[in-house]
């Protein structure tokens, strides 16, 4: 869980490309489909952090 | 020495009584001359009173050599809303305005119709000069501006540790999407405030995505740092997007002008670098459901196909495939057998073709046809070469004897057999009797032979 939510949503749009590419293996889209449902599920966890994280940097570092 | 009585000292006097209107004018015509007319005062702001009317109250004081020089002034509510920064005591200022008196009080006022801090003119003067600088550089264009990262992870935000700005960005932030803050701490204020921002912005510019740079409302002289080039330049070369938020809506100030987006409020600011955890959820959803479409339309297709090949796989028509393969193959092969006789028939012909037309060209025949009549025109050329020969060969005989007969007549042999003789010496013919001399060798030709002989003398017809 120490991907960015960029990341993962980038890897999820090319997730769904190949879904949606003709191209694609029954085999294959199964595999994708279920790397993508675990990638919106990690995305929405990430959603769901409501406490934002502030550090305050020192003045000389 | 007459001590004075209230009867005499009422007698002695200038008996001259104003009435209090009347030194009230005097007043007002010596207060309202020109020279108390339309002039710039400056001083620092004392006893600041705004009042519920909306009319400002104060006076401006100054302190010279220790003694202290006040004098009260009024500005009316209808040009107070015209003033570009908060009075408040201690400010040094320059006004412009008129002295004028206040008969019913009694009181004189400087009525002030234009006011603004001291310094600021050259202030905005400098600002503007900056402006011109960054513009030529293009410092300003809109081709520089980055767009912001989607997604950011980290955002560092550069302002006054305790000031409301990063309250606010906190506040929208957590709300919208989970970034980490990173609060860089800045002076937003002050003679050094520049350099603080300028630095604040540098240690955190390597660690994050996107930068806030932001500063509550204030006069133009409290935001003025934020036209500094030092903090301006930092911002250009910033290598992640900034997002500017100074002041309120309807300051601008340089920073803001160079910034990838000048937000009107660090809210806003907040909102722009951050997308909404409510829409990125439906986006998500969305997702989902292209996924999930797209998976069960491709499963339908593949069931759809496996059914129409099962049905292509069926016994009976693989039989008449299988037929229809077997009369396809007889029809091949009997083609093949047709072809090939052609083609034997057809190479066989040729053949024949060939065999004669080489044998037209046998050298034996040739030799057989063209024979007899070479021979005949050899012998031809034999006979006439035989007769030419001998032809010319009795010619040339005749001749020969017919030069024979000439030369014994008039050559030597004539002579020597009349007597002559030939005298050679040293292989030449001896003409003259001075061609040789006495013990000379030479060679007499006669008729039938030679003979060597040796002079003895030599005699001249004639002498010589």
């Amino acid at each position: 869980m120490t991907k960015k939510y960029e990341e993962m949503i980038a890897e999820l749009k090319e997730i769904v490309r190949k879904i949606e590419d003709n191209e694609t293996s029954l085999e294959e889209m199964i595999v994708l489909y279920e790397q993508g449902t675990l990638l919106i599920h990690q995305c929405e966890e990430k959603l769901a952090e409501v406490e934002v994280k502030i550090t305050e940097l020192g003045r000389e570092s | 020495m007459d001590q004075v009585t209230l009867d005499n000292w009422n007698k002695s006097q200038d008996p001259r009584t104003f009435r209090v209107s009347e030194v009230s004018a005097i007043i007002s015509r010596l207060l309202e001359s020109e020279e108390l007319q339309n002039i710039w005062v400056t001083g620092e702001i004392t006893n600041f009173k705004r009042h519920s009317s909306g009319h400002l109250y104060f006076s401006l004081s100054e302190q010279k050599s220790g003694k202290e020089s006040v004098i009260s002034c009024s500005i009316w509510k209808s040009k107070a809303l015209y003033l570009d920064f908060t009075p408040e005591d201690g400010m040094e200022v320059r006004a412009y305005g008129s002295i004028s008196h206040f008969e019913p009080g009694g009181r004189y006022t400087f009525q002030i119709s234009q006011m603004r801090p001291s310094g600021a003119g050259e202030k905005a003067l400098l600002i503007e000069q900056w402006r011109r600088e960054m513009a030529a550089k293009g410092w300003f264009n809109t081709e520089r501006k980055r767009p912001l990262p989607r997604y950011p992870a980290k955002i560092g935000v550069v302002t006054s540790p305790t000031g409301a700005v990063i309250h606010d960005i906190k506040k929208v932030i957590s709300g919208r999407f989970p970034s980490e803050i990173l609060l860089s701490p800045a002076l937003v204020q002050g003679p050094s405030a520049h350099e603080d921002i300028a630095s604040a912005i540098r240690r955190v510019q390597d660690m994050v995505d996107v930068i806030i740079v932001g500063r509550g409302g204030g006069s133009n002289e409290d935001l003025f740092p934020f036209n500094h080039p030092v903090v301006v330049e930092t911002i250009v070369n910033c290598p992640v997007p900034v997002v500017s938020a100074i002041g309120h809506e309807v300051d601008i100030t340089l920073a803001d002008l160079a910034s990838d987006f000048s937000a009107s409020t660090p809210s806003h600011a907040a909102e722009q670098c951050v997308p909404d955890r409510r829409s990125e959820a439906e986006n998500l959803v969305h997702l989902r459901r292209r996924m999930y479409l797209c998976l069960i339309n491709y499963m339908e297709t593949s069931q759809e196909e496996l059914n129409e090949i099962r049905d292509r796989l069926s016994p009976s028509r693989l039989q008449r495939e299988i037929g229809i393969k077997r009369q396809y193959l007889a029809d091949l092969s009997d083609r093949l057998v047709h072809a090939g006789q052609g083609c034997r028939s057809r190479v066989s012909f040729l053949l024949i073709e060939l065999k004669g037309r080489i044998e037209g060209k046998n050298p034996r025949y040739l030799l057989l046809r063209e024979l007899p009549e070479r021979r005949s025109y050899m012998t031809e050329i034999h006979n006439r070469l035989t007769h030419g020969i001998f032809t010319r060969l009795e010619k040339e005989q005749s001749d020969l004897r017919a030069l024979t007969a000439v030369l014994s007549l008039h050559g030597p042999e004539s002579l020597f057999r009349r007597g002559f003789c030939q005298v050679m010496s040293e292989g030449s013919l001896v003409r003259k009797v001075t061609d040789i001399h006495p013990g000379r060798i030479v060679q007499i030709r006669f008729l039938d032979g030679t003979a060597d002989a040796e002079i003895k003398q030599v005699n001249h017809d004639k002498k010589v």
